[in-house]
């Protein structure tokens, strides 16, 4: 405050000895009459106050004098213009300065020039469209558009503008007028009434097809500010969804050119680059019209790709242009290789250092993932560290970034950061967001429920104010989707249940966590009463009745804990006893701190509750025995005939009704119960195996994905880079590390996405490949191994006896390989190709060798190897994966059993099939023996003699470079593409 | 489509206020201090565009600032304006200002309200960006002056009861 004070009184001297002539800057003497020493004494005055209140009492001292001043009949329209711009700065301040509004209106009624000018502008600042007065103004505004006077006609036009909005009857006078005025000779004028217009048709879009015809002039209008104006209402009308004119998208792509190539005068040039703005608005009419129209794209490619290649500036308003038209190439009709040449600009943005671009990059990548999603991976590492930034703006816009670009395989990953983010203090809107987000994020990928669960409970964990409203009901949708299992006793509860009744207990043991914690958990808990046996009955109570008792829960909440209460009595979990006393004290206190307003509805629902304790009605779900039920309800037959021979309407089924009924969610517990004895007897003669293999699928599916890990393009610094570096450098390099694997889980599904891509052909060519190559490194891994057993065949009994338990579980190696990979189980479920090519060549081994015991035991080895060799790589989660995946077959066939390789000829070949084309450039000896292992189908003897002989080949070779070259081979197409994440890492690590 | 235009210094004192999008004036006061409170605090080396004022359109909001030495020129806009537009659209307004009280200073803002917002109604009006080409819009301003002039409205107190 003070500094300006100072500043103020400095500059006091100067103002005052410049006085009526004006300071030198200064070219429009009147003004600076008008605004002459009284109104620089009033300001000074009000800025020399010390305090709020001292201010005050000035400003309101001095309102009061301007008042009486307005009001005077002598004074005069100069007069006044400085009164009123003492009334604007009262108000900037926050000072009611409604006496006014009628002179502002009076002095641009009755001014001329000058003052007329100040009226208005005093008028538009402080009057607004519904206010009473304004529509005084109206005649002086109709007068003043009439007016052959250019700048009357301006201000008059701006004062519409602001004015004139919803009032249908002043419209239809006006818009004539303005009409008229697009033919304006200067361009002065035809630039605000086309600004009319646009506003016009922005805030009524009814009147869009009526002003259709001026609108289209305005396109072609010689000057280029109202020319872009017409832009703009074009851009506006293809928005609001209406027919546009045929020839708009070569109209707005000739101008374009025309702006490119710089036939304008260079006084519309900014920064060097001509019309911006006007080249922002055509991209986003182009993004229209270009939407789903490939003959309206395709005219624009050229001139896009032209754009593109011509910025090169510094200014950052070349970057303006350049996201826009970065977003158009998003919109139109994709175009494969914009789309690169695009992914290559939003990377220059991205890695840009000005904080503005990151900005604008991550909003450009936001657009371009939902067109090419293969495009995100050139930039996954300077996402990762986007996500740590400490702007918020820019951490906001990478959390939708986030969300656009989550799938299956990275869901869980991108739900755990987004819940990091709700961590940090945000604003409840947002809040609400982001929570509606990770919600639909969980319903839309949701793997089990557990996971989808989880998040919840995190989510709820404590009070917030911006939960989505619907979160609740949302949540036990989901949640009865997973409880909704076949009920039979024989079989075991699936483990998914088991642990969300698990959560729930634990949820509840929380003090604070929030009423919609409280809520859900007491459903499931109702829901799922009969796993509860095990609990002791007072500690089940003694839950309840604590969070029943917490004085911040409102009466809805509690109803749901007493429907919970309810049901786990009726279910028989806790005994009536408990739950007498528990409800009577529950009554006690809640009358107690209930007596401002009683509580009825939940006083009788406790003393339901009491009642029911004295005669307890248990259902046991699953020992009902339906035969003894009556299910026709013959025994109210005649009840039914005495009413309906009454007065009584008969009954119309729910469906039917007009307004169904909505059932209670309080009640849910009951009608749950009720109903679940003839569920559960229903559905006991089916076959229930969707629940247990529906787990076990979920674990297959995992490991399959996490064996894709390496292919994924991830690729470690080399390391002995790693090792020349110092201590400092390591501990950076395990942060690095660290973002890989977070960059890793969290791109995982964008190759198998780019896989199916139909666009690139040579892509696709490649990725086809994959599958029958993949059958058989895996293959050839396991036959190489067979080998190597049967050798090791006579070890110790114990083992066999391991393997064999190994055998019996095959789920839980996979699943002891998946929890070592907990920090990077995001990317488990990456591709559903390999699932498939693991449980194909599992059956490939069963068929192959299924007779003999040896061979089976041959498997397990592997698959002890498998969880061997992760073991060895210490952890590291990722190479361990990599090596893994990458490891080559040795073909050393030697001691393969003649008698088998009869029987699997077949699968030989089949299994070849696809090495064949691959492998054929490779080096000679192996391509030879690989070939020739192709026809095996023809000729069984000569297949012998083949596999042999590849086998010695194999043999000769050193073990590690056969496996450099089949690596060579076989992964060579991963190189090619990992070339660039490789260069880019390695300048990281350096 | 441009909401608002605020100018105020380092310390929250307004220096101009304009809304093109009614709000009630206690409101217009809270939307000022709330803004002045968002923009205050961050740091200068941190993007020009906040997300998160509550009081003006929730979530299609957005605040695109400047900093100039004394004076924070903040537009709120919606979603529909391009933020790198906006960010030069006001360098286009501060450079106009600059040229036409030459070095423009906090005290400009006030002593010339008049004139700032003339200025102001040739760069946006109603809410819509009119012009953007600088000196387009001095020549306006000067042909304005000029007119004025010519038409003799330079001694009004003529009119006036003298």
């Amino acid at each position: 405050m003070s500094d300006i004070i100072e500043k103020t009184l400095a500059s006091l001297p100067k103002l005052f000895s410049d006085g009526p002539r004006g300071s030198p800057g200064e070219k429009t003497m009147p003004q600076k009459k008008i605004m002459g020493r009284a109104f620089q004494g009033f300001l000074c005055s009000v800025s020399r106050c010390r305090s709020l209140t001292e201010e005050k009492t000035y400003i309101t001292h001095e309102l009061k004098q301007i008042q009486e001043s307005l009001n005077r009949t002598d004074v005069s329209q100069g007069t006044v213009g400085e009164l009123l711009f003492r009334l604007i700065y009262c108000h900037l301040l926050g000072y009611d300065v409604s006496f006014g509004f009628i002179h502002t209106i009076k002095l641009a009624q009755q001014g001329t020039g000058l003052e007329k000018r100040m009226g208005y502008i005093a008028a538009i600042l402080l009057l607004h469209q519904d206010h009473e007065l304004s529509l005084l103004l109206m005649n002086t505004i109709q007068k003043d558009l009439q007016s052959t006077n250019i700048l009357d006609n301006c201000i008059a036009l701006s004062a519409v503008c602001h004015l004139v909005q919803s009032d249908v009857g002043v419209i239809s006078m006006m818009l004539p007028l303005v009409q008229k005025k697009l033919q304006h000779p200067r361009e002065l004028v035809r630039m605000r009434a086309a600004c009319y217009i646009l506003r016009f048709i922005r805030l009524t879009p009814s009147y869009q097809r009526h002003l259709q015809e001026n609108c289209r002039k305005l396109l072609y209008d010689k000057d280029p500010g109202v020319m872009s104006i017409g832009v703009k209402i074009q851009l506006q009308l293809l928005k609001s969804g209406l027919q546009s004119i045929e020839t708009l998208t070569s109209d707005l792509c000739s101008i374009l050119q025309q702006i490119m190539n710089r036939s304008l005068p260079s006084s519309f040039e900014y920064h060097g680059i001509p019309l911006p703005w006007l080249q922002i608005d055509i991209l986003r009419a182009l993004a229209c019209l270009g939407r789903e129209n490939k003959k309206n794209s395709e005219s624009m490619y050229p001139l896009l790709r032209d754009l593109l290649d011509k910025f090169n500036t510094k200014a950052r308003m070349s970057y303006a242009v350049m996201y826009e038209c970065i977003v158009t190439i998003t919109r139109i009709v994709p175009h494969r290789a914009l789309l690169t040449e695009a992914s290559v600009r939003v990377k220059r943005f991205i890695g840009s250092t000005s904080y503005v671009l990151k900005y604008i990059g991550v909003k450009a990548l936001t657009h371009l993932i939902a067109v090419s999603p293969e495009s995100i991976t050139d930039c996954q590492m300077i996402v990762v560290e986007l996500l740590e930034d400490p702007d918020p703006a820019i951490q906001s816009k990478t959390v939708d970034l986030l969300f656009s670009m989550a799938n299956e395989s990275n869901v869980k990953v991108v739900c755990s950061k987004l819940i990091e983010h709700l961590a940090r203090p945000r604003k409840d809107f947002s809040e609400s967001e982001l929570i509606d987000r990770i919600l639909t994020l969980t319903e839309k990928y949701s793997l089990d429920g557990v996971w989808g669960y989880d998040m919840v409970l995190t989510i709820l964990r404590e009070e917030r104010s911006g939960l989505p409203r619907d979160m609740v009901d949302r949540v036990l949708n989901q949640l009865s989707q997973v409880l909704n299992y076949p009920r039979d006793t024989s079989r075991q509860v699936p483990e998914a249940v088991q642990s969300l009744v698990k959560k729930s207990v634990q949820g509840l043991f929380q003090e604070n966590c929030s009423k919609e914690l409280v809520k859900i958990a007491s459903w499931v808990l109702s829901e799922c009463s009969f796993l509860l046996k095990n609990m002791p009955d007072d500690k089940v109570m003694s839950l309840l009745q604590k969070q029943f008792l917490r004085e911040s829960l409102d009466t809805l909440t509690r109803l749901w804990i007493l429907s919970c209460v309810t049901s786990l009595l009726c279910g028989g979990i806790v005994q009536p006893g408990v739950v007498t006393k528990a409800v009577r004290d529950m009554r006690d206190r809640c009358v107690s701190f209930c007596d401002t307003t009683q509580d009825y509805t939940l006083l009788q629902k406790l003393l339901e509750c009491e009642r029911l304790c004295a005669q307890p009605l248990t259902v046991d779900p699953q020992g009902l025995d339906l035969t003894q039920f009556d299910f026709t309800l013959s025994y109210l037959d005649d009840f039914v005939c005495d009413s309906l021979e009454g007065e009584t309407k008969p009954y119309i089924h729910k469906n039917l009704r007009m307004s169904p009924l909505k059932v209670d969610p309080l009640f849910s517990g009951f009608a749950e119960n009720a109903g679940s004895g003839s569920v559960a007897s229903d559905s006991s003669g089916k076959p229930t195996k969707s629940a247990t293999s529906d787990s076990k699928n979920v674990d297959l599916k995992l490991e399959g994905v996490s064996r894709v890990w390496g292919e994924e393009g991830f690729l470690e610094p080399d390391p002995s880079v790693v090792d020349s570096h110092n201590a400092e450098s390591d501990q950076k390099q395990r942060e690095l590390e660290k973002k890989q694997e977070l960059a890793a889980a969290l791109f995982s599904g964008f190759h198998s996405q780019s896989k199916s891509d139909a666009q690139d052909k040579e892509w696709k060519d490649l990725w086809s490949e994959d599958v029958p190559l993949n059958l058989n490194s895996t293959s050839l891994d396991w036959r190489a191994l067979s080998a190597e057993e049967s050798e090791r065949k006579g070890s110790s009994p114990e083992e066999m006896d391991r393997q064999e338990a190994d055998r019996q579980d095959p789920g839980s190696v996979l699943l002891d390989l998946s929890d070592q990979e907990k920090s990077t189980e995001g990317v488990l479920s990456q591709d559903p190709l390999s699932v498939d090519d693991t449980e194909h060549v599992q059956q490939g081994h069963e068929q192959s060798c299924g007779e003999s015991q040896d061979s089976k035991t041959t498997t397990h080895q592997h698959e002890q190897s498998v969880g061997l060799s992760v073991n060895q790589e210490g952890g590291g989660g990722i190479q361990g994966m990599n090596y893994l995946s990458r490891e080559p077959p040795p073909l050393s066939f030697e001691s393969f059993p003649e008698d088998r390789i009869q029987d699997s000829s077949e699968q030989f070949s089949g299994l070849y099939d696809g090495v064949e084309e691959e492998e054929e450039d490779d080096s000679e000896s192996q391509g030879d023996s690989v070939y020739s292992l192709s026809q095996l189908d023809l000729d069984t003897v000569r297949v012998r003699g083949e596999v042999r002989g590849s086998g010695a080949v194999c043999d000769s070779d050193s073990d590690g470079g056969s496996r450099q070259g089949s690596e060579l081979s076989l992964y060579s197409q991963y190189q090619v593409l990992e070339d660039s994440h490789d260069s880019e890492h390695n300048e990281k690590v350096s | 489509m441009i909401k608002a235009i605020l100018v105020f210094n380092n310390h929250g004192k307004p220096r101009l206020s304009k809304f093109y999008q009614y709000f009630p004036e206690d409101l217009q006061q809270q939307i000022i201090r709330e803004t002045f409170h968002l923009v205050s605090k961050r740091d200068d080396n941190v993007c020009n565009f906040l997300e998160g004022g509550t009081l003006i359109g929730g979530s299609d909001y957005k605040i695109i600032y400047r900093h100039y030495a004394t004076l924070f020129f903040v537009f709120c806009v919606d979603s529909s304006e391009s933020e790198l537009g906006i960010l030069d659209l006001i360098q286009v307004f501060v450079e106009t200002l600059d040229k036409c009280f030459e070095n423009v200073c906090e005290l400009d803002l006030i002593f010339h309200v008049d004139k700032v917002h003339n200025i102001l109604s040739e760069l946006v009006m109603g809410g819509m960006v009119l012009e953007t080409n600088m000196s387009e819009i001095l020549t306006r301003i000067e042909e304005q002056s000029k007119l004025e002039k010519s038409e003799g409205f330079g001694p009004w107190n003529l009119k006036s009861k003298g």
